[in-house]
């Protein structure tokens, strides 16, 4: 049941990275939300019920993305990986960490990306418009990430309490 | 009927009768008695006359203004809740108008244009800010293929990548993994277009002896198989040409600002091109 609601979870990021997320891009250049998202699951949940969760979301996203398929598995499973390794170091429920992770979490991904479009597109060396973006991105995950981990913690906090309820309505 | 002394009679009493009633007006209004009798009338009931006015003046603005505003607040609810309508409709009517504007373009495309042409609506973008692809609402069902090329009025956006049974996903021209076929349109010199991510693309492989200038005309070659012949791609925007090497740098700007794009069109049944019966 909790995969179930990891992947609804996951289902209504991706659909936001893709609409509202995107369309923003005009104004700013969004970071990916599932990152945040990957690494709350990675620190914060059970992995064994979650991994296949993270899994389904990477291969959406390369779904949906123009990126080489696997990019985003391949990400997502790499910042599943280096978190889950250090879990042991940061046990502390802590915001800050939260945030430090994310945005670590973000240039994790930004690298994956990088290193595939230099190998795969010929010619092509890093402008700074794309430091520009990253840039963006690290002080928007900054600004937000905070607001992002109350959801999330509200969120899986209530989801809990739904599955040992057994989806009683609160009385 | 009456004598001219009688008439002359009752005039002088008339008369009289006038200046006495003056005059003891007169009188009256200045005498020291009916002065204070005034004065005293006007200094008790004053107050309380000020005082009766003063609160029937309250009443009234009370009533006016207190038990009337629960009027006037119903009123004033009922008004926002036009005015909010109003607006809506109004936003909704301004959205019309720029559908109907944009929408119009495409009527006149899909009238000239010799190629059968599917209007499709963008409902999604990329994920990604580092690959550019949208998502369309028109899938194989409605005739979409891989590899379909979408235009809009103003030139090329990019071609179907995948395609399911209701949605497609479109490769846009400023990917970085996109590749077009062009030609420079007034000299005729061959390049193909790169993106490079940021909105822009890159003219690889024209020659460093073709003259090219900032604001040439780039269009579709047709040699790549995908895209038409003659479709617009974009304008040449920066030029740099080294002293040595066989290529210049070329950058090209895109018609189209795929930040804004809403709705595109797919070429159904995109012909190549026969360049055998071209002289």
């Amino acid at each position: 049941m909790r995969f179930t609601g990891s992947i609804v979870f996951f289902l209504f990021l991706i659909s936001l990275q893709t609409t509202v997320f995107s369309c923003l891009s005009c104004i700013f250049s969004p970071y990916d939300i599932l990152i945040p998202a990957v690494v709350y699951i990675t620190l914060f949940r059970p992995y064994k019920s979650e991994l296949p969760a993270i899994f389904f979301a990477g291969l959406v996203m390369d779904f949906l993305s123009a990126a080489p398929m696997g990019l985003y598995l391949m990400t997502y499973i790499a910042i599943f990986l280096v978190f889950q390794k250090s879990k042991k170091y940061l046990q502390v429920r802590n915001m800050r960490l939260f945030i430090a992770v994310s945005v670590i979490g973000i240039l994790i991904e930004y690298l994956v990306f990088s290193l595939f479009i230099w190998a795969t597109a010929t010619g092509l060396s890093p402008s700074i418009h794309e430091f520009q973006t990253i840039g963006i991105q690290m002080a928007w995950a900054v600004a937000t990430v905070p607001l992002v981990y109350i959801i999330f913690n509200h969120g899986f906090k209530l989801f809990d309490a739904f599955i040992i309820r057994g989806f009683r309505p609160v009385v | 009927m009456f004598s001219r002394k009688t008439i002359a009679g009752a005039g002088a009493v008339i008369l009289i009768a006038l200046v006495v009633i003056v005059f003891s007006f007169r009188y009256i209004r200045t005498s020291s008695v009916s002065g204070f009798s005034e004065r005293t009338a006007l200094m008790v009931l004053g107050p309380v006359q000020s005082a009766i006015s003063s609160s029937v003046g309250y009443i009234a603005d009370l009533w006016l203004h207190y038990f009337y505003l629960v009027h006037a607040a119903k009123e004033n609810d009922a008004l926002k809740k036009q005015l909010a309508e109003a607006a809506s409709r109004n936003n909704e009517c301004a959205e019309i108008h720029l559908a109907n504007q944009r929408l119009r373009k495409y009527v006149a495309l899909k009238d000239k244009s010799p190629y059968t042409l599917l209007a499709a609506e963008v409902i999604a973008s990329d994920p990604s800010p580092w690959f550019q692809s949208i998502i369309i609402n028109k899938g194989t069902g409605d005739g979409v293929t891989q590899g379909c090329p979408a235009i809009t009025g103003e030139g090329i956006v990019g071609y179907v990548l995948e395609a399911s049974a209701g949605y497609a996903k479109i490769l846009l021209i400023v990917d970085r993994n996109s590749a077009v076929d062009t030609l420079i349109q007034k000299t005729r010199a061959r390049g193909i277009a790169k993106g490079i991510g940021n909105g822009l693309c890159r003219l690889d492989y024209a020659l460093r002896q073709i003259d090219v200038a900032v604001g040439d005309a780039v269009v579709t070659s047709g040699f790549d198989g995908i895209y038409p012949k003659g479709l617009r791609v974009g304008s040449v925007s920066k030029v740099v040409r080294r002293n040595s090497g066989l290529f210049q740098d070329i950058e090209l700007a895109p018609y189209i600002d795929f930040k804004k794009l809403e709705e595109v069109m797919i070429i159904v049944n995109p012909r190549t091109h026969d360049f055998e019966s071209e002289p």
